[in-house]
């Protein structure tokens, strides 16, 4: 079973989210020193809370997840879907967002930890492009949102 | 449909590409995100906060950092505030200009250093550091998605400076302006 390349996805998805990556911060390092009064701060220049964009970091892994699986026809289309129910992006919620991310997380890392290389080029059923790009993309969109938090948090 | 690229370097180099120009499967690249702020939003500083034109000479100095890494400049690093962020002083028009041209020429000759490497080469030490260049060069991408997040919200709180500037706005940001739903 070859998995060299995966086995860099991995590592990549799981220093992104847990610490040690190269360009800086990583989500649980924001998690961790987050005081719980910003968490569910509404900001005039931008659309979500920071609760929200933990919702949706979840909600993108339980995608990859359900894609894995094989559902052609899962997608995150609502902004419910995508940002959470109004119930589930408030401050007492908080705990409860946080063990959902981490869940999703680590049935993602040892789902992949099962497969192989040949995921890689193989297409996300229901969509047009790769687990390649949609592994490496998702690394990415935690990147990009992590930079969002930041500023949101100041 | 897109067909996966045989070697692991084009498909690095493809990522880094979409990164910066635009089809990253997260959403906005740097240049979708950078290209319609103008002068005074880019210089505009909010408390605690880099400028997004502080971000985007950031951005160009680490490309260099990566760039003169792969020249085999075992030496060079970025220890100062002002190597790092800048001394940028007042942002007009030309100031603003210019951060975005050598970011751009950053990429263009990044790219291009990067022509004739092959699969080997992405397991080979970064001179002066203990990482290998997968490593580095999957770093610079998420390097520059993190900050990207940062200028796609700095964009939004810098303060509208007059009238004009704000109609001008409305046209040049439609792609984005209803926040940052991004397509995933």
């Amino acid at each position: 079973m070859n998995r060299k390349e995966l086995d860099k996805i991995i590592d990549n998805l799981d220093t992104v989210f847990r610490g040690d990556a190269w360009h800086g911060p990583s989500v649980m390092e924001f998690i961790n020193s987050m005081p719980l009064n910003v968490v569910d701060e509404r900001k005039e220049y931008s659309k979500y809370s920071i609760c929200q964009i933990i919702y949706h970091l979840g909600a993108w892994r339980r995608f990859v997840l359900e894609k894995i699986g094989g559902n052609i026809r899962y997608d995150l289309v609502s902004e419910e879907e995508n940002y959470g129910t109004e119930e589930a992006i408030t401050k007492q919620n908080w705990p409860n967002l946080v063990e959902q991310l981490r869940a999703n997380q680590e049935e993602l890392i040892s789902t992949l930890e099962s497969l192989d290389d040949d995921l890689l080029v193989k297409l996300v059923p229901g969509q047009d492009y790769t687990y390649y790009k949609l592994l490496t993309g998702l690394i990415q969109h935690d990147t990009y949102h992590l930079g969002m938090i930041w500023v949101l948090w100041e | 449909m897109e067909e996966l690229q045989t070697r692991e370097i084009d498909r690095i180099k493809t990522l880094l590409n979409a990164a910066f120009h635009g089809g990253s499967w997260h959403g906005p690249s740097v240049l979708e995100n950078v290209k319609d702020i103008k002068p005074k939003t880019a210089g505009n500083r909010q408390k605690g906060i880099h400028t997004i034109a502080e971000l985007v000479y950031h951005m160009t100095t680490w490309r260099i950092f990566v760039l003169k890494k792969i020249q085999g400049e075992a030496e060079f690093d970025i220890r100062t505030e002002k190597q790092n962020w800048g001394n940028l002083k007042e942002i007009d028009e030309f100031e603003w200009e210019t951060l975005q041209m050598e970011l751009t020429l950053s990429h263009d000759e990044l790219m291009s250093s990067l022509e004739d490497k092959d699969d080997n080469f992405l397991l080979e030490i970064v001179p002066g550091s203990e990482y290998d260049f997968y490593t580095l060069l999957h770093g610079i991408i998420n390097h520059d998605l993190y900050h990207n997040g940062q200028i796609g919200i700095l964009k939004k709180m810098a303060p509208k400076s007059s009238k004009f500037d704000d109609d001008d706005e409305m046209k040049s940001s439609r792609y984005f302006n209803d926040g940052f739903d991004d397509e995933y």
